[in-house]
């Protein structure tokens, strides 16, 4: 049985910030309400797009009077790797050697996932204007199962005949 | 020409009022406010119109109010996104604290929130 024990952005997270070498509180998993850090540093936030459905089953085990879901997906993600100072657009390429490095191939055969690269790295520095914010944006792609257990109650479709006598 | 201290005037003014100080962490990669109560001595005011019309537009019509602190304020409390507790409403902080503790006092500005805010985690 194939389960996924973590989200797909955590995995990430968790294997930039052991491939970098960054401070697990600089890699933080996308929040509109996050305060980013002030100082120079890289730090990367880790969003969560679209995820695409390749299919969904279900097996039944009359044994145990349950029934086992699983569905397995694409989840696309983006990494964006941001610092005031050059470091993001010096290192922004670590990011993917850290996809496919030994420590994420272990973690990818874990929590029973694989990790790929979607597309190029896209440089959004010019959105901040004239203000050096060097800003780069890496798109992945996840394929995860995820599976349920449910308890199945039983029904009856022929019930047994009742006889009634005639007192 | 220097402010005169005005702390003895806030005297019997400002009273001890409830706040709840939000801070921002990164714990497992997911961002988690953790909330403190502690009270302060501070007079809470709904800001003039005239002070509201240099606010941007899109902020005119949100309930706008100033906060004055007698004495001194820990550095660590009504940052941006603090929760303050006043008459059964909620208030969240929109600018950081401007410092006149010389002249015995703070400002800060705020809006009137809706969204409850983070509980206290008990000891």
């Amino acid at each position: 049985m194939s389960v996924i024990f973590k989200e797909p952005d955590k995995i990430l997270a968790d294997i930039i910030t052991v491939f970098m070498g960054l401070d697990p509180t600089r890699v933080v998993s996308y929040d509109e309400n996050w305060d980013p850090p002030k100082d120079q540093g890289i730090y990367v936030t880790i969003q969560t797009d679209p995820t695409d459905i390749l299919g969904v089953s279900q097996k039944f085990d009359p044994a145990t009077g349950t029934e086992e879901s699983s569905l397995s997906a694409f989840q696309r993600l983006t990494v964006n790797i941001t610092s005031r100072d050059r470091t993001a657009l010096q290192r922004k390429e670590e990011v993917v050697m850290a996809l496919t490095s030994t420590y994420s191939q272990q973690q990818q055969e874990l929590q029973q996932c694989r990790i790929f690269r979607e597309g190029p790295i896209l440089d959004l520095s010019f959105i901040e204007g004239p203000r050096a914010l060097h800003r780069y944006q890496i798109p992945v792609k996840i394929t995860f199962v995820k599976t349920k257990t449910t308890s199945i109650p039983m029904i009856q479709p022929n019930p047994a005949p009742e006889i009634q006598e005639d007192s | 020409m220097r402010v005169p201290y005005l702390g003895g005037a806030l005297k019997g003014w400002t009273a001890p009022t409830p706040v709840r100080d939000v801070t921002q962490t990164v714990v497992d990669h997911e961002v988690v406010e953790i909330a403190t109560d502690l009270t302060l001595d501070m007079n809470a005011q709904p800001m003039p119109p005239s002070q509201v019309n240099r606010k941007p537009e899109e902020q005119r019509t949100w309930l706008w109010w100033t906060f004055i602190i007698r004495g001194s304020v820990p550095s660590t409390v009504l940052k941006v996104d603090s929760v303050v507790f006043l008459k059964g409403k909620t208030f969240r902080v929109q600018s950081g604290l401007r410092d006149w503790t010389t002249s015995g006092f703070s400002i800060c500005e705020a809006i009137e929130d809706f969204t409850p805010p983070p509980s206290v985690p008990s000891s």
